[in-house]
């Protein structure tokens, strides 16, 4: 849970609009979030949780929940 | 001052409170990404009231330029590592100067990688920036290879947070806002450690690197002044005393070393440098003397000095804290300012004529001075008490005048026995039909209160006069701002007329006024 909320708060300021904990913003219905606000989101997360996320999976986390998975999966190691 | 810390992340930024009061485009083109940076430069230029909008080029090495927009910056965010070794310096350079005949704006290159020598490349309004000599202290966390595909530049998310700290604080408002001119600063535990009222001149310990630092801002043409509560006699020992302080009594241009309130001080500071106080730095090492100041002076700058490496920080990362060139006139300026004070003296108990004739006052009028572009550039741009009407050209601008049939530029540089004030008033001048318009005046502060400005501006409205062939008729355009009231009343004065907020007066000049002996000299750059 707590990671939903940190996330929704990092979202919230790179995409410049409210986001809620169980929000489904993805790139497919967000416009601003593009190729370019996708690694910004992503080094933020990195840099907001003190994680590193495998460099392969990048590409793939383009909805709020895909991340907050991803995330929980690296805090939990 | 958070956004001055070491310690970023892009939450924090994004986080900070807005605070805006202009509007700015800005054009990046480049050849790797800088969103990452972009996307968080906002706040820090709210630091110093500016918003940009930002446009950009898709990526291309080739640079073509292809939309070349009205921008108020054109940035090239560069990495040179993209262009072959040994090539990259003379491209950037003839494609800078292509950019420069399409475009008036100021230029900022900013670039990773090797290949250019900045010294080659003198350029009008250019500023250069090796954002290696910005990202250095994060030693191997300031590239991130790995992601450089999707990142699409090799900088890592760290050293973009300290990229926009440089460009935001620093770099961008020093390029579109005027620079700052004096610094104010405390004494104790401020310039050194210590308090020489309680442990004395001898025990108190100099902050060199604070002061060396100080000491190359004056350098700089930046005016050094002392607003401290402490007995001035022991200031003025201090100083002459301590032969390991870097700075020296002499450094300062004004001093205010008494027991009454800093604000009262500082203003009595700028009135006598005839600056406004949102032109004023003042440092203190007291969080209480540095809020009672911003409460009385809502447009004053302060830094807190706390430990010396911090203010160091701070100082290096203020807006405004850069000059472009540093002219003959900055520092001359701190000379004159002194000499002020016995001028106003004479001023008083003689006649103009003996006033003019005992101060030896030399004027020396130049119709298109085009080996001072960058000083004329430079005065319409910082002036703002004695401008008419605000046209801020830039140098491209100014160089182009200069090179007018239909227009001109006349500059009036003045010396008197007690100091050499360089060129204290700048004339545009257009010609429309047979009438001259004068589009923009200024006139340095320092040199009015000498009963030479009717002189010496009726002297130059015709020289531009017979340059371009007008009648005596003239028209002269003012735009009411913040703080120039002593252009205004001078031109009400001088006119006779009442001012609206903006609008262009006529007056006929007089071809024979009195100079009362007054030594004016005429040069011309046209053949």
């Amino acid at each position: 849970m707590e990671v939903k909320t940190k996330l929704a708060e990092i979202l919230t300021l790179l995409l410049g609009r409210e986001i809620a904990s169980d929000s489904d913003v993805s790139m497919q219905n967000c416009e601003i979030w593009d190729s370019m606000k996708h690694i910004e989101i992503v080094t933020t997360v990195e840099e907001e949780f003190g994680i590193s996320l495998p460099i392969e999976e990048i590409p793939k986390l383009t909805s709020f929940d895909l991340l907050a998975d991803a995330i929980e999966s690296c805090v939990k190691e | 001052m958070k956004l001055f810390d070491r310690g970023l992340s892009r939450i924090k930024i994004l986080s900070e409170k807005k605070n805006i009061s202009t509007n700015i485009n800005i054009y990046v083109h480049r050849n790797h990404s800088f969103e990452m940076i972009g996307n968080i430069l906002n706040p820090f230029l709210n630091f110093s009231g500016l918003e940009a909008n930002i446009e950009y080029s898709s990526y291309d090495d080739s640079l073509t330029f292809e939309d070349t927009l009205k921008s108020g910056l054109h940035v090239l965010w560069l990495d040179l590592s993209r262009y072959n070794k040994g090539l990259a310096g003379e491209f950037i350079s003839e494609k800078i100067q292509e950019l420069r005949t399409k475009i008036n704006s100021p230029i900022l290159l900013a670039y990773i990688g090797d290949g250019i020598n900045e010294s080659d490349l003198k350029i009008n309004d250019l500023t250069v920036v090796n954002i290696a000599s910005v990202v250095n202290f994060l030693k191997g966390n300031a590239y991130d290879i790995e992601k450089e595909p999707y990142s699409g530049t090799r900088l890592s998310n760290k050293a973009s947070l300290y990229i926009a700290q440089y460009l935001g604080l620093k770099i961008i408002p020093s390029i579109l806002k005027p620079s700052l001119k004096a610094i104010v600063l405390d004494l104790d535990n401020t310039l050194y450690k210590g308090i020489i009222g309680e442990d004395g001149i001898e025990n108190v310990l100099p902050k060199n690197k604070l002061q060396k630092k100080l000491k190359e801002l004056k350098e700089q043409g930046f005016l050094l002044c002392v607003c401290s509560k402490n007995e001035e006699k022991d200031a003025v020992e201090l100083f002459n005393k301590r032969n390991d302080f870097i700075l020296n009594w002499n450094d300062f241009t004004s001093v205010q070393i008494n027991w009454n309130a800093k604000a009262d001080n500082i203003v009595k500071i700028a009135k006598e440098l005839n600056i406004g106080t949102d032109s004023i730095l003042f440092i203190d090492d007291n969080i209480a003397e540095i809020e009672s100041v911003k409460s009385s002076i809502a447009d004053i700058h302060t830094i807190i000095a706390t430990d010396e490496e911090t203010t160091l920080r701070y100082l290096d990362l203020y807006p405004c804290l850069i000059k472009n060139s540093v002219s003959k006139e900055d520092l001359i300026r701190s000379k004159d300012l002194q000499a002020n004070k016995e001028r106003q003296e004479l001023a008083k108990t003689l006649s103009k004529e003996e006033y003019f004739k005992k101060l030896e006052i030399e004027i020396e009028l130049t119709l298109n001075d085009k080996d001072n572009s960058n000083r004329i550039a430079e005065l319409l741009n910082k002036t703002n008490q004695f401008i008419l009407s605000y046209k801020r050209y830039n140098i491209t601008e100014v160089e182009n005048l200069l090179n007018s049939s239909d227009a001109c530029i006349i500059t009036a540089k003045m010396s008197d026995k007690l100091s050499d004030s360089g060129v204290i008033a700048i004339l545009i001048a257009k010609k429309k039909d047979s009438e001259l318009i004068a589009d923009e005046l200024t006139f340095s502060c320092r040199a009015l209160g000498r009963n030479i400005e009717d002189i010496v501006i009726t002297k130059m409205f015709l020289m531009a006069k017979e340059y371009l062939k007008t009648d005596l008729k003239i028209r002269i355009n003012y735009q009411k701002g913040p703080r120039n009231m002593p252009a205004l009343s001078w031109l009400e004065a001088y006119t006779g007329e009442t001012l609206k907020e903006k609008g262009t007066i006529s007056k006929e000049l007089n071809p024979d006024i009195e100079s009362y002996g007054l030594h004016i000299k005429e040069f011309s750059y046209v053949k």
